[in-house]
């Protein structure tokens, strides 16, 4: 309890919070644009920080690692653009929203649900960050895998009454991942003799495609859209000052009214955060469907429905929080940006592993109340800046378009200075506008790309580590819970199925 | 502001001595880019980003390090090879990625269209276990694998590379049958040793670091001619009579076409930096061995890795 405390002492001086400031103003702009990733951000610091003291650093790093995962959730919104990769499950309700004219209400419910699902989960780390490095340790393949397959199962609460479209949209989503070096022998396959796909799909470039460029090119082609301004805000009648007040008690008091979804989404992010390798986007789209799976209000969710921006962003800021578990406690960076606060560490000659809790339980404290602190001031803050972007979806499509298009290829290419990526992302583009125009569902076909080689390597490992025994997937109390989840997911699912067909 | 100024300040100065300078070329005297293939916190990017304040401390220049991450690689060696200014101020960190992968597949810039300029460290690798595990030495080890084939699992980096190299050579010349595992990473494998999910892991010890000296993981030999100085107590496997070494080394490459004079002036100016702050601190942290090689010298070398490089890619096939 004491060193607890103590970090949050030693945070509280101007410095500090100065720097979660800076940090909080860095992580919203480069999590506003596509392409730019609090990983990019925290790089450019590095060098910086070797004349800071570490902890100054990291409380930076921090600071910008909790912006960005809210600021992206702000253009997935607005222009149906995510910011980052784990706002891509955010832009499916947020922009509908935006285009039934909710769109101050959409990014409230985003500020608030990261926010809140960001400070839950980091004092959730605070306090059980050392239990909680020996549960990451536990997941090997098999249980990897096996979360890769409830991923997978979870299409199923997503396909709506296509079915058939969604699990072609999820195959091929697995297909196109599987277009790189097989994880066992690393030969190429289905690569057509292009290297930049050794290392699989990039998925920023697969995101902007799917989702902004498709955007802009379908209102492009939509020659009403084009000549009239289709989206509706209100304008505001009084003062700003009351009216941010109002905001901020109206979606505080949505996410009161949902106490276990709001808690569920940060469960989610935490957990799968704690676990290094399984990502950002699998915990996102698994909160999404987990909160239609389990919704009153099931068939609202696409059309619009908040709810779903609530699963998405509380468990946004919750991965990021969680991935600070392995960072600090293993020496394990939980995402790249975690790697990139490993490096800083490093830098300053702080030995990252297992002492680290142990010989600078102080500074590992201080950077945990800092991530705590951003994530709070991402409700004031957050509206400072959000309300004059929002200004953005008034702006005619004729100009809107041609400007939006240049930035999601800007930050496609920014991502790896990659004309490759740029190409890349035209293709999805126009594969997002033929899915669009003959009904296929987006999300499987995600899914399809993160999951897919989650459960190969994994699968692939498990098989070569159980020398090729069924009895090796069933290894551990974990795996057997898991495998219950999987009967569990299975049987509603088909259940569901029925009943549907008996009611139709 | 300072390095913007003492750029102006050492461009003033070339151009004063100009005919000096044409006879001695200085380097560096403006700003200059790191270019890695690795991703901001990869092995490749955390040696630049060290050498980067180093460089600006000791000459006063500003540096920009530049990600050009995928394609094992080749993304950055295409870049360095069509794109890349070679006026000696644009430089690539290099390891035996930039060999194996133009082995893996034909078109990607190999070794021999770039300019070698300095081999810097080596890169032990080394096999440890966890540990709970039975195996204090690696003679246990060994009799273990060969009483029992298949049985013991080894975790590695990734497929297809050096580590898969070492671990081949590792088993084939010590006649065992063990199952290798690849991971996402160096740092992924270490996680499945820590959960004791393999048996052991062949690697650098930089990936393990403060988990092999708290005692967690124990390192039971290094693959190279002699002991590690930070673990004088861990025999190399040559001194049970296996001759199995490993060659991965960190250096800079700059792109084809550069002044050779400048080759050399670039190669002198980072063989004294070892001493250096931040750098001296990241190498030894680090567990890296300096073991520095002029432009000829590397090229030759890179030969000889090259070859042995060849037969493992073809092997795999």
């Amino acid at each position: 309890m004491e060193p607890i405390i103590a970090g949050l002492i030693n945070l509280m001086t101007i410095q500090g919070i100065t720097l979660v400031l800076l940090g909080l103003l860095g992580g919203f702009f480069v999590g506003v644009l596509p392409g730019f990733t609090s990983s990019n951000a925290a790089a450019i610091l590095l060098p910086l920080s070797i004349y800071l003291p570490s902890e100054y650093a990291l409380i930076l790093m921090a600071a910008i690692y909790a912006g960005a995962a809210f600021a992206g959730a702000v253009p997935a919104i607005l222009i149906n653009v995510p910011g980052t990769a784990g706002a891509a499950a955010t832009a499916l309700e947020g922009y509908p929203m935006t285009r039934a004219g909710k769109a101050e209400f959409a990014i409230a419910i985003a500020r608030m649900a990261s926010a809140v699902g960001g400070c839950i989960a980091t004092l959730a780390v605070i306090a059980f960050i050392q239990p909680m490095s020996q549960v990451a340790l536990t997941f090997g393949s098999v249980e990897l895998f096996i979360v890769a397959v409830i991923g997978l199962l979870l299409i199923g609460s997503l396909v709506g009454d296509q079915p058939v479209k969604a699990l072609i949209a999820g195959f091929l989503g697995m297909l196109i991942a599987a277009m790189s070096a097989d994880p066992q022998y690393a030969q190429p396959r289905l690569t057509f003799g292009f290297i930049e796909l050794y290392d699989r799909i990039p998925f920023i470039p697969a995101i902007i495609g799917l989702f902004g460029l498709t955007e802009m090119l379908l209102l492009a082609a939509n020659r009403k859209t084009l000549l009239a301004r289709s989206f509706e805000i209100v304008a505001p009648t009084d003062g700003i000052v009351q009216r941010s007040l109002r905001e901020i008690a109206s979606s505080f008091d949505y996410l009161l009214r949902r106490p276990i979804l709001t808690l569920k989404s940060t469960m989610i992010g935490f957990f799968l955060g704690v676990l290094p390798g399984v990502g950002v986007t699998l915990a996102n789209f698994l909160s999404y469907a987990e909160a239609k799976r389990t919704s009153p209000r099931a068939a609202n969710f696409g059309k619009g429905e908040p709810d779903g921006i609530v699963a998405t962003e509380a468990s946004d800021n919750a991965v990021t929080a969680g991935t600070m578990v392995p960072t600090l406690t293993l020496g394990i960076p939980g995402s790249p940006t975690a790697a990139v606060m490993l490096a800083a560490l490093y830098m300053h000659g702080v030995a990252v592993g297992p002492q680290l809790m142990v010989n600078y339980t102080l500074e590992a404290y201080t950077v945990l109340w800092a991530l705590f602190f951003a994530n709070l001031l991402i409700i004031p803050i957050g509206l400072m800046v959000a309300g004059p972007l929002s200004l953005v979806t008034r702006l005619n499509p004729l100009f809107l378009v041609p400007i939006v298009i240049t930035l999601c290829l800007i930050g496609a290419y920014a991502v790896r200075s990659s004309m490759f990526d740029v190409w890349l992302t035209i293709i999805f583009g126009i594969v997002g506008v033929i899915f669009r125009r003959f009904g296929f569902p987006v999300v499987p076909l995600i899914l399809g790309l993160v999951l897919g080689p989650l459960a190969e390597a994994n699968f692939v490992r498990a098989m070569l580590l159980g020398q090729g025994e069924i009895a090796y997937f069933f290894r551990s109390w974990t795996a057997v819970g898991l495998w219950g989840v999987v009967a569990l997911l299975s049987v509603v699912t088909v259940l569901r199925v029925v009943r549907g067909r008996d009611a139709s | 502001m300072i390095s913007t100024r003492n750029i102006l300040a050492s461009a003033a100065l070339v151009l004063a001595t100009s005919p000096a300078a044409l006879a001695e070329v200085e380097w560096p005297t403006q700003s200059v880019m790191l270019v890695t293939h690795s991703s901001a916190g990869g092995g490749g990017d955390v040696m630049l980003r060290n050498l980067a304040p180093t460089l600006e401390a000791k000459f006063g220049i500003s540096t920009n390090v530049d990600n050009r991450v995928g394609g094992s690689g080749a993304v950055a060696a295409s870049w360095l090879v069509n794109q890349a200014n070679p006026d000696g101020y644009t430089l690539k960190s290099v390891t035996p990625t930039q060999l194996i992968t133009p082995l893996r597949s034909a078109g990607i810039p190999t070794y021999e269209e770039m300019t070698p300029i300095a081999r810097l460290f080596l890169d032990p690798t080394t096999l440890y276990v966890h540990d709970n595990s039975p195996f204090q030495t690696i003679e246990e080890f060994l009799d273990h694998a060969r009483e029992n084939p298949r049985d013991l699992s080894i975790g590695i980096g990734s497929a297809g590379s050096l580590d898969q190299l070492v671990l081949q050579n590792f088993t084939a010349a010590t006649e065992i049958d063990a199952r290798t595992v690849p991971h996402e990473g160096g740092g992924d494998a270490v996680v499945a040793l820590l959960g004791e999910h393999v048996d052991a892991v062949v690697g650098e010890p930089g990936q393990a670091l403060t988990h092999l000296q708290d005692g967690t993981l124990r390192m039971l030999t290094v693959f190279q001619e002699e002991r590690l100085d930070t673990y004088p107590d861990v025999p190399t496997l040559a001194e049970l009579g296996y001759e199995v070494t490993s060659n991965k080394f960190r250096g800079i490459f700059g792109p084809p076409g550069m002044d050779p004079e400048m080759v050399e002036a670039i190669a002198t100016a980072l063989s004294e930096l070892y001493e250096d702050d931040p750098w001296n601190t990241y190498w030894t942290e680090a567990s890296l061995s300096a073991a520095f090689m002029g432009p000829e010298e590397f090229t030759e070398y890179l030969g000889v890795v090259n070859e042995e490089m060849r037969e493992f890619i073809e092997g795999l096939n």
